[in-house]
């Protein structure tokens, strides 16, 4: 690998390649997109400083993505990110519409307000599971890795978080047609 | 990566935590990085050169040091003119009559205890006993002693008079 070889071009393609991947990960964790670069700066920068460490056990992309993980926890347990926690809803039902599907309907958009309020109120364990493995960018053993643990844990955990959104919305009237 | 439970509902949550973090970082993301990766690599050659510059001037100054440090100065006295001293002669022990010396017999050499003449030591118990004559014997003078009353709470017993 030449950016190994401190290749700083190298490393650049690296950037492009991963930046989505890292960003969302840690936008994940924090949930708040000014927060996330942030931390998606640090974990390349990270990463630079320690390539000569990586010995290709893993996938760069998993390896990557761990020191990200890592980084966004780190700053979710700081005072900074405690102060300005807190992503407002509003966000999420703008980037819903900003993706507008053909099977929406009328209230919809009240659903996905109820849906969003449900999975901010899930343990961060539940919601870090839930998130990422419906982001689409990552596969189970790579969130696993990530997260450190194993991929049937994290299943339950998706599916548990998944089952107490949908309880939440039961209580609110919501059931499957 | 979907479960076999699926719903009408569990597509709504999914497109729900989707959305919550989708998006694409900001364009700059990629430019704070290359900057961040390029200086310290400019950081660090600055950082060789001082180091560089440093370990010479300190192993100029130690050669400077070495070749200007004063010679230490040699013995005076030759050894051949160094006189051997002679061991002082053990002290003298007095044995008085009836006695002996008492050599102790632990670890180490023996040492020699300073003689006690027994016999002049019995003499002077023997010979010259006490005699007291009780008309001799005269009270003490003493003052009545003023006990506080709350000492005597205290207590709970009534002191004695002193006459």
């Amino acid at each position: 690998m030449l950016a190994r070889q401190g290749d700083t071009a190298a490393f650049d393609a690296l950037v492009v390649r991963h930046q989505g991947a890292v960003y969302r990960a840690a936008l994940a964790a924090l949930r708040a997109p000014g927060e996330a670069e942030e931390a998606a700066q640090d974990a390349f920068i990270r990463a630079w400083s320690r390539l000569s460490r990586f010995r290709g056990d893993a996938s760069f992309k998993t390896w990557l993505l761990t020191i990200a993980w890592n980084r966004a926890m780190t700053r979710r347990r700081g005072l900074t990110h405690w102060l300005r926690r807190a992503l407002p809803l509003e966000h999420a039902a703008s980037v819903t519409d900003r993706q507008p599907r053909p099977d929406d309907e009328a209230g919809a958009s009240e659903l996905r307000t109820h849906i969003a309020a449900a999975i901010e109120a899930l343990t961060p364990k539940l919601r870090d599971a839930l998130l990422l493995a419906r982001s689409g960018d990552y596969s189970y053993e790579e969130i696993a890795a990530m997260l450190g643990t194993s991929t049937g844990t994290l299943k339950w955990r998706v599916a548990e978080a998944r089952r107490k959104v949908r309880g939440r919305l039961a209580a609110l009237g919501y059931v499957d047609a | 990566m979907r479960d076999d439970t699926e719903s009408r509902l569990d597509d709504a949550i999914d497109n729900v935590a989707r959305s919550l973090i989708a998006g694409d970082p900001d364009l700059a993301l990629r430019e704070a990085v290359r900057a961040r990766v390029e200086r310290p690599a400019a950081g660090r050659r600055l950082w060789l050169y001082a180091a560089t510059a440093s370990a010479a001037l300190i192993v100029v100054a130690l050669t400077w040091v070495a070749s200007n440090r004063q010679p230490v100065p040699e013995v005076s006295t030759p050894m051949a003119a160094v006189t051997e001293a002679t061991p002082l002669a053990a002290p003298a022990v007095e044995v008085f009559p009836g006695s002996s010396i008492d050599v102790g017999r632990a670890s180490g050499p023996p040492v020699a205890r300073i003689p006690v003449p027994a016999a002049l030591a019995v003499a002077a118990l023997t010979e010259a006993p006490l005699q007291i004559d009780l008309l001799d014997v005269v009270p003490l003078d003493v003052e009545p002693l003023e006990i506080p009353q709350i000492a005597v709470d205290a207590i709970g017993v009534e002191p004695l008079a002193m006459q």
